[in-house]
């Protein structure tokens, strides 16, 4: 794999993405290159700034057999007047989740891998997906959804989860020098 | 713009609706000449005429689309036409009336069901996805190139004759929402690959072949329903089945494994759900065999 996660604060996570000219060869290595990284996590969408790529392309593949959807330069339409609390998480922020609330379903319009204009609604799993994927274009990550308090804790956790595999790292590499 | 509008079925009505309501100006609607249907066999307008000059505008129903219906398309100086479910094959010359071309919109993802059926063909074939193409038309079936697409996916119950309502109302958003922007909008050349052709319903396909395995013959009777409506024959009477879903069960293909419409198939077994004898009204099964019971081990046919 060539490219790895960017680790949160880097300001890279925090840039909103530039759109894509067209849906090329070099777009499609992307979203295969994406793609191979998400079933490898395993997650159900990844966006290219989480790898430190700063264009508006995303793949989500919610369901239980594998068929993704790559999305260039996704679009809100429009979104359900009713939300529901669903616990995201982010291999940029590892070691932490939390409960977001956001709407149940959305429509969202983007350019497909052929390059066309898709409009499509998208419920479930897929539309919390494709939201949270979104949000990584826009230079945000889930915390940034949460009151001022929650993405506190949810900080603050996330500094005791980092010393502790630091701790752990610092003693691995004590007993390798031992060994 | 000064829009033409070009069809002819139901499906085609809340497209024509939708860009009245979107305040498009519409100088003139095309649609296939008045048939005879029904009792009596009267000559009848399309449901595209009837409801275009219910809004007071004006429509044309040419027999053909020869030389003289393309001088009179000329004459209107369109700058756009939508096409949806016209059902007449425009001449190369008629496409190149518009000062934008022409758009169809067909009900299906292209190149997938290409043609007449497109929607009782994908709940036939079990398709759990389909949708809606808005595409620059050429002059060969369906082919050209797509500017935008709206899927939608099938229901596991869902019948031809609910999709069809379902994918009309969005063929009329997304031309409503297409028409702003449609020079931005890229077209897309349809994939060489997975082509599918989506012919007419023939009669002799509604007929029910009970060898068939109980899921295969539920999108059947799925995709045909309500209308022409899959049938067959229960005590030597002529009955058609709107719904019906597969079961657990084994026996000979056509035979009732018990009291309640439980059918063998060719694997598995269908229970039939909602029936129509001939000439009476759409019942459930329950409400058919209180006056018509059916048997365990009375076969089918």
């Amino acid at each position: 794999m060539a490219r790895r996660f960017l680790h949160w604060p880097d300001p890279a996570l925090s840039a909103v993405a530039e759109p894509v000219e067209a849906v090329d060869a070099p777009v499609r290595a992307i979203w295969d290159e994406m793609l191979e990284v998400m079933y490898a996590m395993p997650g159900i969408g990844l966006a290219a700034p989480q790898l430190g790529i700063g264009l508006r392309l995303a793949v989500v593949d919610a369901g239980s057999e594998r068929a993704a959807l790559r999305l260039a330069n996704p679009e809100l339409i429009s979104a359900s007047q009713d939300s529901v609390a669903i616990r995201e998480a982010s291999p940029n922020l590892p070691g932490v989740s939390e409960e977001v609330t956001r709407p149940k379903s959305v429509v969202i319009r983007y350019l497909d891998e052929t390059g066309v204009m898709v409009t499509r609604e998208l419920d479930g799993l897929w539309a919390r997906s494709v939201q949270h994927q979104l949000d990584h274009l826009d230079g945000r990550l889930f915390i940034d959804r949460l009151s001022r308090l929650r993405r506190q804790r949810a900080l603050e956790r996330w500094r005791k989860v980092q010393r502790k595999t630091a701790r752990k790292a610092v003693r691995t590499m004590g007993r390798k020098a031992q060994a | 713009m000064r829009l033409v509008f070009m069809g002819t079925p139901d499906f085609a009505v809340p497209v024509l609706e939708a860009l009245v309501e979107a305040g498009h100006e519409i100088v003139q609607v095309y649609s296939q000449p008045p048939r005879k249907a029904g009792r009596g066999r009267a000559l009848r307008p399309a449901p595209v005429q009837r409801r275009a000059e219910a809004l007071g505008l004006e429509c044309a129903h040419p027999e053909r689309f020869d030389a003289e219906a393309v001088a009179g398309f000329a004459s209107l100086a369109p700058e756009l036409a939508v096409v949806v479910a016209y059902g007449q094959i425009l001449p190369q010359a008629a496409l190149d009336v518009p000062l934008f071309g022409c758009v169809n919109l067909h009900a299906s993802l292209l190149p997938r069901w290409r043609g007449a059926a497109p929607i009782q063909r994908a709940i036939m074939a079990g398709d759990r996805e389909t949708g809606v193409c808005l595409m620059r038309m050429e002059a060969g079936l369906d082919t050209g190139p797509v500017l935008a697409v709206r899927p939608v996916s099938i229901g596991p119950q869902e019948t031809a004759g609910a999709l069809h309502d379902r994918l009309a109302a969005v063929s009329a958003a997304l031309i409503v929402e297409s028409l702003p922007g449609l020079d931005s909008l890229r077209p897309v050349e349809q994939a060489a690959d997975g082509v599918s052709y989506a012919a007419k319903i023939d009669k002799s396909e509604a007929r029910i072949d009970w060898k068939r395995s109980a899921k295969a013959l539920s999108d059947h009777i799925r995709g045909l329903s309500p209308f022409p409506g899959a049938w067959c024959e229960i005590s030597g009477e002529r009955v058609k089945v709107l719904m019906a879903r597969p079961e657990p069960g084994m026996g000979a293909p056509g035979t009732a494994l018990d009291e309640g419409l439980l059918i063998a198939c060719g694997d598995e077994a269908l229970r039939l759900m909602r029936l129509q004898r001939a000439g009476k009204a759409e019942v459930d099964a329950e409400d058919l065999l209180r006056g018509f019971p059916v048997s365990q081990g009375t076969t089918l046919a």
